[in-house]
């Protein structure tokens, strides 16, 4: 979210329960509120009558297509966001507004690139595969490209600064995908997987082309200098390839369940999925996820500050005051990380401890309760790990951060690759390896960049050009006479 | 017997005093080989030799201050290992210098100044001198000026030097520290002719430059001093021109026991026959033998001319050397001498000056700064007054030395005083019986003192001396 910690900062800022409070659901709304409005919006409609009467197998299809929509669409655009997110946060930095809506043109060709890339041949394989209606093809196809752009231009969101706009465009646009499915369905018979999907579709269409409006309405001016975003993504190769492993790592546990555990399904033929897996992770992400709030507030005003402070010492200040910013930094860093580790597990026990005497409440229960324990606790460092990128993200450590997401993908990969055929209850043990890897990899780095520190900042690029010259050096020239003087002597 | 001399930004590429004086030593001393180490600013110069080689020349090699950093590919990354650090928290902390473990450390292959400049090791002895003495300033600045600092010295170690039986360097400076690599390396002699006292030039310089300020100057004064420290302990002999650069040789700190003043010298014998003035010639002719840079201080002597010209109506000036070092100073003059709205003015280009000395009537040297100009020896060689500004050994060429009692042969002025130096002019151009005394007590100065001879046997039995590193 690009340029979020100005706006918190000014919230938090303000003293009072009530601002606090208002501060909190801010924050809450920009990390996860998008989600939690797409799941309520999801559960009304799967709340409809004829919805609870069709078939399981098309409960199933309409479950499978939702979630690789969502899946994918998030793997896509992520990674790209990453970068636009920096771009974005600097123009705002350098008050140069005239930038951004030349990088929105840029990211939204990307992005439709894209879409096309993996969209296309997933496309066809429903049609010769899976057999499936070319309408539903299109929805499906159109769904993800909606909800791809929604997930990019809600990077501008916060430059937009029209929060509560927003918000309702976000209602208003689901709204009336649900008017929609509740026409459709009631006044014209159509079919109710059908008009779920294309009200999804219309929702998210109308979401990323409302965003977009006020993009443009936003930033008149533009200068065309369209082609900026990609030496921004050439410097911040890192950083798109640290995003891309964690999103990977993400759902490669996912994946793997999908593929080789005993609760792996085919539906329509190309939707591979695991719903009880599925499930579990869906419970153990959403019961976690509210550490990644707070961490978010604290990095953003906190750690932030502390960081911006030391970063304008380099610039211009003596040494001793360079070395006390530094100190200020590493220390609200520490602290900060301490906080977070403490609250997860604080956050983890209560929501297990609730969970376990709430979901045999709501109908969950068997395979998925047993599941849900390992899987919370995964999430719970994986959460934490992400904290950490961002940390690392700070500290501008090219290497560290993709090699911590490389730990993670790869740790959950082989973990769950091993944990697959267990027992339920330590299948989500995978995903517990892999976050382990990815936390130890970024604790060990953040320590070694700090340690580090001094030499990362002030020893970064070259105080004169570099020539790579595979012959001999070339630090002198040589002008021989000796040659000559022989040749002159023997005529 | 092989020489490997070293010298800074002249010869063979621009014309001038110390330049001739190479290239008189080299073809004076048939019998000796010569490499010469020649270090220009950047690449641009390259191989644009203004003199002709004498066969006794074996190899010219040169070396950029300013250079890429050339490294090979493929290569690991340059570190310092605790003790290499320590040679170089010497250096940089000035103190108890092992310029031996600093030239080893440069010798060995692939050598990366990014590296070392850019390094963990360099960066925490730049923060120790900054935690030690320097805690007021801004850090970054400080960090950033030490690394430009020592980025030429760098380069330069890094050239590879060539093996020698003696390595002699005409200034200290950067020449000096490579002349001395090649000493510490080789173990050979090493000989320092100063023409000039490079780290009082370089300090007078700094001190006028508005690039960099405050602690920054010290610190770039102090670096050429140290460099000028290397090579005043390890020399064999350091050479003066005149008795006045020995004293601040002395008090830079370089032993008593090492300094000598070897003068220039010309061959008197080419000015005996030249061609005199033009019994037709109305005018009383001014002769100034430099390059038209500013260091020559052309203007003040335009200046001085006009207002001479308004006494001596028949004072006409001519200016002979070369004009294209830099262009952009010669407009300026000519825009000065359209300013002043003087005539009688001639900028010859470069010339033969035998050709010209003759037909002055006196000569002129307005310069900032000099050494023992060639220029006033030829012309008191030529039996033609000079007037000159105090500087370098102007003034002991003029007036003479302590066991020197052949009266003037020439005027001496302060620096820049226009007024001082129109009446030196108008004074020798009214009064041509002064001209003749000073004219001829120059001429025995110059035979008795200053001749090209005694100079190149007095270095052909330094060289003999010192032959085979003893």
């Amino acid at each position: 979210m690009a340029g979020i910690g100005f706006e918190l900062k000014r919230l938090f800022k303000k003293e009072g329960v009530f601002s606090t409070i208002f501060a909190g659901i801010y924050a809450t709304a920009v990390t996860i509120g998008p989600t939690i409005i797409v799941i309520v919006a999801l559960n009304i409609m799967y709340m409809l009558p004829p919805y609870i009467e069709i078939a399981y197998r098309d409960k199933e299809l309409l479950s499978a297509t939702i979630l690789y929509v969502f899946v994918f669409a998030l793997i896509l655009a992520s990674p790209i966001n990453i970068i636009l997110s920096r771009y974005v946060a600097d123009k705002i930095y350098e008050e140069d507004y005239d930038s951004i809506y030349s990088s929105v043109e840029t990211g939204s060709v990307l992005i439709a690139v894209f879409v096309g890339i993996m969209g296309i041949p997933f496309g066809c394989a429903m049609y010769f595969i899976g057999h499936l209606p070319l309408y539903y093809i299109f929805g499906t196809y159109m769904f993800f490209a909606g909800l791809s752009f929604t997930f990019y231009y809600m990077t501008f969101i916060t430059v937009l600064k029209e929060y509560r706009k927003i918000t309702f465009s976000f209602l208003g646009s689901l709204v009336v995908g649900f008017l929609f499915v509740v026409i459709s369905v009631f006044w014209f018979g159509a079919a109710i997987v059908d008009a779920i999907l294309f009200g999804l579709m219309l929702s998210f269409m109308l979401i990323a082309m409302i965003l977009l409006f006020f993009i443009k309405r936003s930033f008149v001016n533009h200068n065309g200098n369209a082609g900026e975003l990609f030496s921004y993504i050439k410097k911040g190769w890192w950083l798109i390839l640290a995003n891309a492993l964690y999103i990977w790592g993400l759902y490669v546990h996912n994946f793997v369940f999908w593929f080789f555990s005993d609760y792996k399904i085919r539906v329509a033929e190309v939707f591979q999925s695991a719903p009880t897996y599925d499930m579990a992770t869906y419970l153990a992400m959403i019961s976690n996820i509210s550490v990644l709030v707070i961490f978010v507030v604290n990095v953003e005003t906190k750690f932030h500050t502390a960081y911006k402070a030391y970063c304008e010492s380099i610039i211009g200040a003596a040494g001793k005051d360079i070395r006390r910013t530094k100190q200020k930094m590493i220390e609200t860093l520490r602290r900060e990380t301490i906080y977070i580790v403490q609250i997860q597990v604080i956050v983890n026990i209560i929501v297990y401890v609730t969970a376990l005497v709430i979901f045999p409440k709501i109908g969950i229960e068997g395979v998925v309760l047993s599941m849900y324990p390992a899987l919370s606790i995964g999430y719970m460092i994986l959460y934490l790990v992400q904290c950490l990128m961002i940390y690392l993200f700070y500290l501008d450590d090219q290497k560290g951060a993709p090699l911590v997401g490389l730990a993670f993908f790869a740790g959950t990969l082989l973990g769950t690759l091993v944990t697959v055929k267990l027992p339920p209850g330590m299948g989500g043990l995978g995903l517990v390896f892999g976050a382990s890897c990815g936390f130890t990899a970024a604790f060990f780095r953040i320590r070694y960049k700090l340690i580090h520190l001094d030499r990362h900042i002030y020893g970064r690029g070259k105080i004169v050009k570099q020539v790579k010259s595979a012959k001999e050096q070339k630090s002198v020239t040589i002008y021989s006479f000796q040659t000559m003087k022989k040749g002159g002597d023997s005529n | 017997m092989k020489i490997a001399m070293f010298v800074e930004g002249c010869y063979p590429y621009v014309v001038g005093g110390v330049s001739s004086w190479v290239q008189m030593l080299l073809e004076a001393r048939r019998e000796t080989d010569f490499i010469i180490h020649s270090l220009l600013p950047d690449r641009q110069q390259s191989g644009q030799f203004k003199y002709t080689m004498p066969e006794n020349v074996l190899e010219i090699r040169e070396a950029y201050l300013n250079d890429h950093d050339v490294v090979k590919p493929f290569r690991k990354k340059t570190k310092l290992s605790d003790e290499e650090k320590s040679c170089f928290r010497k250096l940089i902390f000035g103190e108890n210098i092992d310029w031996l473990g600093i030239f080893c450390f440069f010798e060995k292959d692939n050598i990366s100044v990014n590296d070392i400049l850019m390094g963990e090791e360099f960066f925490e002895i730049v923060q120790d001198l900054y935690i030690e003495k320097y805690p007021q300033c801004v850090f970054t600045d400080f960090l950033w000026s030490v690394r430009s600092l020592y980025l030429p010295l760098f380069t330069v170690l890094k050239v590879p030097v060539a093996e020698a039986d003696c390595y002699h360097a005409i200034s200290t400076g950067y020449a000096g520290i490579l002349a001395c690599k090649g000493h510490y390396l080789y173990q050979k002699p090493i000989l320092l002719t100063e023409h000039g006292i490079y780290t009082r030039e370089r300090e007078e310089e700094i001190i006028k430059v508005d690039w960099t300020q405050g602690i920054y100057k010290d610190l770039w004064i102090r670096y050429f001093y140290t460099l000028s420290s290397c090579i005043y302990d390890c020399a064999s002999q350091v050479i003066s021109l005149f008795q006045q650069a020995q004293k601040i040789q002395l008090e830079l700190g370089c032993p008593k026991e090492k300094v000598r003043v070897i003068s220039n010298g010309v061959y008197v014998k080419q000015f005996e026959n030249i061609q005199g003035k033009d019994p037709e010639d109305t005018f009383i002719n001014v002769g100034a033998v430099l390059r038209v840079v500013p260091i020559k201080d052309v203007k003040t002597m335009i200046n001085a001319f006009a207002l001479a010209k308004m006494k001596v109506s028949n004072l006409k000036l001519y200016i002979m050397g070369p004009t294209d070092e830099n262009p952009e100073y010669y407009e300026e003059c000519l825009e000065f001498i359209r300013g002043f709205q003087v005539e009688d003015i001639e900028f010859t280009g470069r010339v033969n000056v035998k050709e010209y000395l003759g037909k002055m009537d006196m000569t002129i040297l307005t310069s900032i700064s000099e050494g023992q100009p060639l220029s006033i020896l030829e012309s008191m060689a030529a039996s033609k007054p000079c007037i000159a500004t105090d500087v370098g050994g102007c003034k002991e060429l003029l007036y003479g030395g302590e066991k020197d009692s052949l009266g003037r042969s020439g005027i001496i002025v302060p620096v820049m005083n226009v007024d001082k130096i129109a009446d030196a002019m108008v004074t020798l151009a009214k009064d041509e019986a002064l001209r003749e005394d000073m004219g001829y007590s120059g001429r025995l100065r110059v035979k008795a003192f200053y001749r090209n001879e005694q100079v190149t046997r007095t270095y052909g039995e330094l060289y003999e001396q010192y032959k085979d590193g003893k």
